[in-house]
């Protein structure tokens, strides 16, 4: 029942989620009836398929019941999504579950030794994990592509009559070309506010060359704007944003941050301070944007990249007061921030660290996404690596420091502790997101290990799971990167090829996301990535030397899956092979980028002073762990292969599920009775006591970074 | 980090301190600029809500620093910063900002121990439960042990919490660890 269950429900995902992807950004209306009647549309064209191939009438009448009422409740806990949207999250919450039930079935109750079981168990474990990531990601595209009522969207407001409190706009700096402040401070002279002062906080800059023309470009631009050069100063960025915080005017109300290469638009302010009328609020961001990207292939992936949170993640937390402060092109109150005790020198993502401990007191935030500000894409593909092995390492600093705080009973714990439910779920997703990656190499790994495993014949495949059913990671897989480049398409509003370029610049940090969240675990300081480097002057030598790691897995993968395709394999055989082509893929975006961007024109700067917070580490010093955790996996693998597995068929297998083959699914059949169908499945346990090795990996999904 | 440079800190603060009480008016007319801002940060020590003193150290400070941006760290305390300007003249100016709790803490809460076993009673899953079912009873007695001391609220509340997560969290062991049996006999 378990098998035919889950495929039904992944026919039911497969329906509303292809009519979601062509209609589901159409419908702008929608009421709880008409989410019910879509919902039992897509359960009865399922029905009506199950009948006539493999289904048995009373389960599907049971299932679909079962759905129907599980279904009613998440429409009214849905009420601002179309019907489309709705029955799309149902079904994928009903696949999860039903594939979660199933794989533990497989693992638990087939014909394994005990240490074959436990390597079993730990790939569930694996699935399991990645399954709920993977739901994260499906809600969070969902809430804003098939949302048709927005509650908080936020427009910029209109000037007040006598409210112009004092703003102080704070320009950390360190080793900046000149030029590109001078471009940021003279853009900064031409706002149209009344009462604001610019404080340029020169930071450690080595050289003092660089950065006396700027207290001498102050000096010149009037006395609202001051410059304060820091020296051997501690803490990184926050250590010198919270010395600034001494020197800021002491009548200022509201703090800005601003990158020192972004050109702000004059209005900023006029636009935008009028909601810190309401005293609760206390910090206000927008997007960052970026300019003199066009022409450049490299730029425009990164771009559209970068666009995602601020087009995605962002509207979809303002729904529920639940943004991040990303530093620059965000309004803070300072009060608020002299109440948290300023920035944490500790993380080294110490905007997004703040907006957690404010929202913690019970303070509002808000998002509106209008661009006010453009700064420069500074990257290579060596500059996008340490800033995304920042971004990722900081996440799992904020992790380690308040998961006690996003936890269901903090409120409980600690009455101080203002988090909604909703806060403490985006926050706590925030985090964990960037886990994703390594459990994408946790499953490449045992891609490989199984594969080579089973073409030298050193043992039997991790995972028995046979039949059609096998493909049904697969068709998460599909679904899960067709809804990304959906997502992309739509609120992007992103061409094909655009959309492809900007999911597979995501899909080029795989490697060094990986890093960073395991390094995020043992460092308990910042650190940042120092990747190889190559002496030579060929840009092709250069590329592929900053992505040696990446080039090697994808290689490894490619050739493994090649080999497997000329042992000419069963079914489950040819799945393993297309699980290893996409990996292939995944890992080789890497030297792609890496060799777009070296063609590209040189950026002005590699990186910026955030990305170099905290002691250096090596990239191959990083990856040891990867390494380590690699070897783990295969010394496991090999561990249980030592056992041999059991010679009859124990008496436990007769609780694992059932085979179904693919005559089944595709081909209209007699619809079996209850008897004639026990009889299939204990010929099914039969085959089981010889299983057919099968491929251990589950689902893998789209992913995103956060900043 | 603040706590342990606060003793090298101690004398430049006292000499601070035996320095006269200017009154902000005065300071900026009778002193050179740095001694007003050590006055001033004196006045504020002695009353930190005094907003004309705060204003004027700002206005002081301003006008060191429009004669030259340089500032040089030289330490910290919970309440100071300790720079000196490029004359090597030193300050010690007060942070305008509550003191934050320090990460990772100096010391553990009482129920630290307890969510540390909750922790590794959790991971302990991932072996087929083995880890949880050793894991899990340590905790519970752990947390029995604080419910039994007099301890801060929020540290019996977090005793409960780890009370009632790993005996759930054991009972799921046990089925997995079922499992596993059925798979060695």
């Amino acid at each position: 029942m378990l098998t035919r269950s889950l495929a039904l429900v992944t026919i039911w995902l497969l329906l509303s989620t292809v009519f979601t992807f062509m209609r589901g950004t159409h419908v702008r209306s929608g009421n709880r009836l008409r989410g019910f009647l879509w919902l039992l549309t897509i359960i009865l064209c399922g029905d009506l398929w199950a009948v006539f191939t493999f289904g048995l009438p009373s389960e599907i009448i049971r299932l679909s019941l079962l759905a129907l009422s599980f279904g009613v409740v998440w429409i009214f806990l849905l009420p601002n999504w179309n019907g489309l949207g709705q029955t799309t999250w149902i079904m994928s919450l009903l696949a999860a579950i039903f594939y979660v039930a199933y794989s533990f079935a497989v693992a638990a109750f087939s014909p394994l030794n005990p240490l074959g079981f436990l390597f079993s168990f730990f790939v569930f474990i694996a699935e399991l994990f990645a399954i709920g990531l993977s739901l994260s990601f499906t809600f969070e595209m969902l809430d804003v592509c098939t949302r048709f009522r927005w509650n908080h969207v936020a427009l910029p407001a209109k000037p007040i009559s006598g409210y112009t409190p004092m703003v102080s706009l704070q320009v950390p700096t360190y080793n900046e070309p000149v030029e590109v402040v001078e471009a940021t401070l003279r853009g900064l002279a031409r706002m149209n506010y009344p009462n604001y002062e610019v404080l340029v906080i020169d930071n450690n800059t080595p050289d003092e060359a660089t950065w006396r023309p700027l207290e001498a470009l102050c000096k010149e631009l009037g006395p609202n704007f001051k410059c304060l050069h820091l020296d051997k100063w501690p803490g990184y960025k926050s250590g010198a944003l919270n010395f600034a915080l001494t020197q800021t005017d002491p009548n200022a109300e509201i703090m800005a941050i601003i990158d020192a290469d972004y050109l702000v638009n004059p209005e900023y302010l006029n636009e935008l301070i009028p909601y810190f009328i309401d005293p609760q609020l206390a910090f206000l961001q927008t997007p960052q944007d970026y300019r003199d990207y066009q022409g450049n292939p490299f730029l425009e992936a990164c771009y559209n990249a970068y666009k995602y949170f601020f087009e995605v993640s962002m509207p979809s937390r303002n729904e529920h007061n639940a943004i991040i402060f990303c530093g620059t092109m965000g309004l803070i109150r300072k009060s608020v921030v002299q109440e948290i005790g300023g920035w944490d020198e500790w993380c080294i993502t110490e905007d997004a660290e703040a907006s957690l401990r404010i929202l913690k007191l019970g303070y509002k935030s808000i998002y509106i996404n209008q661009t006010y500000g453009q700064g420069v894409m500074p990257l290579n593909f060596e500059g996008l690596k340490k800033q995304r092995f920042r971004w990722c390492f900081g996440s799992i600093q904020v992790l380690r420091k308040h998961w006690e705080s996003l936890m269901p009973w903090a409120g409980w714990v600690d009455p101080t502790n203002h988090l909604t439910v909703s806060q403490r779920y985006y926050y706590l997703l925030s985090c964990l997101q960037w886990f994703n990656e390594s459990m994408t190499l946790g499953f490449t790994t045992l891609l490989l290990i199984s594969t080579i495993a089973i073409m030298f014949e050193l043992g039997t495949g991790v995972r028995p799971m046979a039949g059609i059913i096998a493909a049904v990671p697969l068709v998460f897989l599909v679904l899960g990167l067709g809804r990304f480049l959906w997502t992309l398409r739509y609120r992007l509003k992103l061409g094909w090829m655009q959309a492809l370029l900007a999911m597979g610049s995501f899909f080029s940090l795989s490697w060094v996301v990986t890093l960073a969240s395991i390094q995020g675990l043992i460092q308990p300081r910042g650190v940042f990535l120092r990747t190889s480097k190559s002496k030579t002057t060929s840009n092709f030598v250069r590329a592929l030397a900053v992505t040696q790691w990446e080039t090697g897995i994808g290689i490894a993968c490619g050739l493994t899956a090649l080999a497997l395709a000329i042992s000419q394999p069963p079914f489950e055989g040819w799945l393993t092979v297309l699980f290893l082509a996409w990996q292939m893929c995944l890992y080789l975006a890497a030297p792609a980028y890496s060799l777009l961007s070296e063609r590209s024109i040189k950026p002005i700067r590699v990186t910026s002073a955030g990305d170099i917070a905290g002691k250096a580490i090596n990239e191959t010093q990083a990856a040891r762990w990867s390494v380590a955790l690699m070897s783990l996996l295969l010394l496991g693998f090999l561990l249980f292969n030592l056992l041999p597995p059991p010679t009859e068929t124990p008496i436990y297998a007769k609780l694992a599920p059932i085979a179904l083959d693919s005559q089944k699914i595709f081909k209209p059949h007699p619809v079996p009775n209850d008897n004639k169908d026990k009889g299939k499945k204990d010929k099914g346990n039969k085959d089981k006591g010889n299983p057919k090795p099968k491929k251990p990996g589950g689902p893998k999904k789209p992913e995103k970074p956060k900043p | 980090m603040a706590g342990t440079i606060a003793q090298g800190l101690d004398p430049m603060i006292e000499q601070t301190r035996e320095l006269p009480v200017a009154s902000p008016a005065l300071s900026n007319t009778g002193n050179t600029l740095e001694e007003s801002v050590t006055t001033l940060t004196k006045e504020l020590e002695l009353n930190p809500q005094n907003a004309a003193a705060r204003q004027a150290l700002y206005e002081t400070m301003q006008q060191m620093l429009q004669k030259d941006a340089f500032l040089a760290y030289q330490n910290e305390t919970n309440e100071h910063y300790i720079v000196s300007t490029i004359a090597d003249f030193q300050i010690v100016h007060p942070k305008d900002r509550a003191m934050p709790e320090l990460f990772p803490r100096l010391e553990q809460p009482p129920s630290q121990n307890a969510m540390n076993w909750l922790g590794w009673s959790l991971l302990g899953l991932i072996p087929a439960g083995l880890g949880t079912l050793v894991c899990a009873p340590v905790a519970m007695f752990a947390a029995i042990k604080l419910l039994l001391q007099k301890n801060a609220i929020s540290d019996r509340r977090r005793a409960w919490v780890v009370l009632g997560s790993v005996i759930v969290l054991w009972l799921i062991a046990l089925v997995f660890v079922i499992i596993l049996i059925l798979h060695l006999v």
